[in-house]
C-alpha cells in the first residue's frame, strides 16, 4: 500500500479522498492555488504546497508543477479527483515516467473513452449498443444529406471531442441540416480545437443512466449498479439517484454486462463509469461514453452497496486485488444525491460567489454530507460552483425522497444564494416523485409548475422581516432618545426643532 | 406602525405594534397575527403563531433590504416604513429614469460589448462577465444612451460594482 499520496484536485471532492487515505492510514498531500489558501482542502490534508495564482491553467491544470510538488514531497501516487487532469492521458503518462502511480486507469483507456469517435469503435467491436450512427466523422455536407437519410429525423449531430453537454444539435427536419451542420462544426472548434463531428439518432424521452465498475490490474472486475442521472440543466448533472425508478434487476443485470464489456475494451483497470442513454418509451439502452475517473455523484453507490469506491480505486491503483465479488454486490434502499451549488436558482442559476456568513448542515438519521467549504469560508470566482454534495439514504424511494426534503429543510447556508430552495422544489415535484421524467425535465415538467409553486413560508418570511425591521426601528428611536437626554453637546430642543422641521416637508 | 413589504414585486401592507417585549401583533392580507418572536441567536429567531413554530434566519442585507431563510427556502424581503416610502414616492415621480447598471456578483469582465456614445436597446447585452467557468450577459433594462463605462475588461469586479451609466433616449 502507498504511504503518501497527492491529491491533484481541490474543493469536496479533494476532501472525500483525504478522507479516504486516512482511513487506510495513508499520509495526504494537498495542492493549492494563491487564491485555495483557506480552502478546506488544505486544513484537512498532512501536507500542503501552493502551486501557482488562481486560473487553473495556471496551477490546477499544471502538469508539471504537479509532478514536482509530488517528487518534493516524495508521494507514492497522485489521486486526480474529477475535473482537472482526471482524464488527462498525459498526465498519466507523466506519472509513470516519473515512477509515481496514477490513481485510476491505464493511459490508453484515458486516450480511447476520451474521443466520441474511437470509443464508439471500441466498445462496438465488444458487442456494446450504440445509438445507431456513423462510426466515422462527417467529410462534408454530401456525406451529411447520405447519412440523414440513412438514419431519419429527429437526428443528432455532435462534436467528436465533445463531452459535458456541448456541440450537440438536434435537427428535426431536412430544413435546417446543412445550416446545422456547419453551425457545428464551427462550435466544435471554438470549444474543443477539433471541427471534427458525427451523426446519430435521436433517442425518445431520453434518460440518463449509467453503470459503476470497478477493476483491478488483475483482470477482475465488477459491476456495482446504476444510477440514474436525467434530472440535468443545461446538461449538467443536479440530481442523481440510484437505483433508478425505472431498471429491474434483469435490465440492470443486461446494462451491467454491457458496461463490463466497454470497459474490457480498453482493459480497464480502475473505478469508472459506463453511460448509457436509455430510451424511456421502449427502455432500450445505448452506449454514451465512459468516464474514466471516480464520478461528482460516486457516493450515492456507496450508499446502497456499502462499498467503499474512493478507497477500491485506491486499493487497486496500489496493485492489489478487489475485495468484493460480482456475486456479493447488493443494492439495498434507496440513494438522493443532491449537488449543493453557489447559484441562485430565483435568478436563472446566476453564480453567487461570496463569503458563507452561515452554515447549518443537516444531521439525523440517513444523511451524508460532502462539504468543501466551512462557515467563514469565501467562494472564489475561479472555480465549479459546486459547494457541497446531500447525500440521503432511504428504505426506498419514497423514505429517500422525504428525508431528502428533511435534510434539505434543515440545510442553512447564509451569506450567498444556493441551489438548496431548487432541490426542495424537486422533491415536491410530481413527475419526479412518479419517477416520471426524462433529461428535459427542468425545462418541461419543472419550470412550468415551479412559476405556479405558490411558496407557503412566503408570509412567514414576510412577518420575520416586517418584525425585525419593527424591533430596529424602535431600538433607533430609543437611542436618539438616550443619546439626547444624556446631554451629549446637543440641545434638545434644536434637535426636537429640527425633526419638526423635516417632517414638515 | 405600518410597513411596506415587497416580495418579488408585490407590494403588502403590514401593520404591526408589540403587545409585550417579545410578542407581537401583525395584521397581513386581512389576518390578525399574534406572533411570538424569539431570538435565538444573532440573526436566527424562533417564531411560533397559531401554535406554530418556524425556525427563520433573518438577515438585513442593506438598510430595510433582508435575506429571510424559512425551511431550506429562500425569501427577499424589501420592508420600508409605509410614510417614508409614500414620501420617496412623491419625491421621485418625475425624476429622471437614468439606469446604474451594476455587477450582479463577483467576477471577472470577460468583453465589454457596448462603448460610451453607442445607442442600445432594450434587453441589449451590454457586457459579458466570467464567474466560476460560466459566462453571464448583462443586458440593458431600457432603450437608451450608454453614457459612461467604469468597467474595464479583464479587470475583477465585485458585486454591487458600477459598470455603466444608461441615459433613456431614443436614437
Amino acid at each position: 500500500m502507498f504511504n503518501k499520496v497527492l491529491i491533484a484536485n481541490r474543493g469536496e471532492i479533494a476532501v472525500r479522498v483525504v478522507r479516504a487515505c486516512k482511513e487506510l492510514g495513508i499520509a495526504t498531500v494537498a495542492v493549492y492555488s494563491e487564491v485555495d489558501r483557506a480552502s478546506l482542502h488544505v486544513r484537512v490534508a498532512d501536507e500542503a504546497y501552493c502551486i501557482g495564482p488562481a486560473p487553473s491553467s495556471q496551477s490546477y491544470l499544471m502538469a508539471e508543477k504537479i509532478i514536482e510538488v509530488a517528487r518534493k514531497a516524495k508521494v507514492d501516487a497522485i489521486h486526480p479527483g474529477y475535473g482537472f487532469l482526471s482524464e488527462n492521458a498525459e498526465f498519466a503518462e507523466l506519472c509513470v515516467e516519473n515512477d509515481i502511480v496514477f490513481i485510476g486507469p491505464n493511459p490508453r483507456a484515458i486516450r480511447i473513452m476520451g474521443n466520441k469517435t474511437t470509443s464508439r469503435v471500441a466498445v462496438a467491436e465488444m458487442n456494446v449498443p450504440l445509438v445507431p450512427g456513423m462510426k466515422e466523422n462527417l467529410l462534408n455536407a454530401e456525406h451529411c444529406l447520405e447519412w440523414s437519410e440513412k438514419i431519419g429525423y429527429p437526428l443528432m449531430l455532435k462534436a467528436a471531442a465533445g463531452g459535458g453537454g456541448k456541440g450537440m444539435r438536434k435537427i428535426d427536419s431536412p430544413d435546417g441540416l446543412l445550416d446545422a451542420f456547419r453551425a457545428t462544426k464551427s462550435e466544435a472548434i471554438k470549444s474543443f480545437n477539433d471541427d471534427a463531428i458525427y451523426m446519430e439518432r435521436y433517442v425518445d424521452r431520453p434518460r440518463h443512466i449509467e453503470i459503476q465498475v470497478l477493476g483491478d490490474k488483475h483482470g477482475n472486475m465488477i459491476h456495482v449498479g446504476e444510477r440514474e442521472c436525467s434530472i440535468q440543466r443545461r446538461h449538467q448533472k443536479v440530481i442523481e439517484e440510484a437505483p433508478s425508478p425505472i431498471v429491474d434487476e434483469e435490465m440492470r443485470q443486461r446494462m451491467g454486462a454491457a458496461a463490463l464489456s466497454a470497459a474490457r475494451s480498453v482493459n480497464y483497470d480502475s473505478a469508472g463509469t459506463v453511460e448509457f442513454i436509455v430510451s424511456g418509451e421502449s427502455k432500450e439502452f445505448f452506449f454514451l461514453e465512459m468516464n474514466t475517473r471516480l464520478q461528482v455523484e460516486h457516493p450515492i453507490t456507496e450508499m446502497v452497496t456499502g462499498i467503499d469506491l474512493c478507497k477500491e480505486m485506491i486499493r487497486s491503483a496500489a496493485g492489489q486485488e478487489l475485495t468484493i465479488k460480482q456475486e456479493d454486490v447488493q443494492m439495498r434502499g434507496h440513494a438522493i444525491e443532491c449537488r449543493i451549488s453557489a447559484e441562485d436558482p430565483d435568478n436563472d442559476f446566476l453564480p453567487t460567489p461570496g463569503k458563507i456568513a452561515g452554515l447549518r448542515v443537516p444531521g439525523g438519521p440517513g444523511i451524508r454530507d460532502e462539504s468543501g467549504v466551512y462557515e467563514g469560508f469565501e467562494v472564489p470566482i475561479h472555480y465549479d460552483p459546486l459547494i457541497s454534495k446531500l447525500v440521503v439514504w432511504g428504505r426506498d424511494r419514497d423514505n429517500a425522497i422525504s428525508r431528502c426534503r428533511r435534510a434539505l429543510s434543515e440545510y442553512i447556508v447564509k451569506g450567498i444564494k444556493t441551489t438548496i430552495p431548487f432541490h426542495a422544489r424537486v422533491m415536491l415535484n410530481e413527475h419526479f416523485i412518479s419517477g416520471d421524467f426524462d433529461t428535459s425535465f427542468i425545462d418541461t415538467h419543472f419550470k412550468m409548475e415551479d412559476a405556479a409553486h405558490k411558496r407557503p413560508d412566503e408570509k412567514v418570511a414576510i412577518i420575520g422581516a416586517v418584525i425585525k425591521a419593527f424591533r430596529r426601528d424602535k431600538e433607533n428611536s430609543q437611542r436618539i432618545t438616550s443619546t439626547t437626554e444624556g446631554g451629549g453637546g446637543v440641545n434638545p430642543w434644536k434637535l426636537s426643532g429640527r425633526i419638526r422641521s423635516l417632517s414638515n416637508r | 406602525m405600518a410597513y411596506i413589504a415587497t416580495i418579488k414585486d408585490e407590494d403588502i401592507r403590514v401593520e404591526i405594534e408589540e403587545s409585550e417585549p417579545g410578542l407581537y401583533r401583525v395584521w397581513i392580507n386581512g389576518a390578525d397575527c399574534k406572533v411570538d418572536f424569539f431570538e435565538a441567536r444573532e440573526n436566527l429567531y424562533s417564531l411560533i403563531f397559531d401554535h406554530q413554530s418556524y425556525e427563520v434566519d433573518i438577515d438585513e442585507v442593506e438598510n430595510g433590504s433582508y435575506s429571510v431563510m424559512v425551511k431550506g427556502d429562500h425569501f427577499d424581503v424589501l420592508v420600508v416604513d409605509e410614510k417614508k416610502k409614500k414620501l420617496a414616492e412623491k419625491l421621485g415621480a418625475g425624476a429622471g429614469g437614468r439606469q446604474e447598471i451594476k455587477s450582479p456578483m463577483a467576477g471577472n469582465i470577460w468583453k465589454l460589448l457596448k462603448n460610451q456614445g453607442d445607442f442600445v436597446k432594450e434587453g441589449e447585452v451590454l457586457i459579458i462577465l466570467e464567474a466560476m467557468k460560466m459566462e453571464n450577459e448583462i443586458r440593458s433594462p431600457i432603450d437608451g444612451l450608454v453614457t459612461s463605462v467604469s468597467a474595464v475588461e479583464g479587470a475583477a469586479v465585485s458585486a454591487g460594482a458600477l459598470l455603466c451609466l444608461i441615459d433613456p433616449t431614443e436614437e
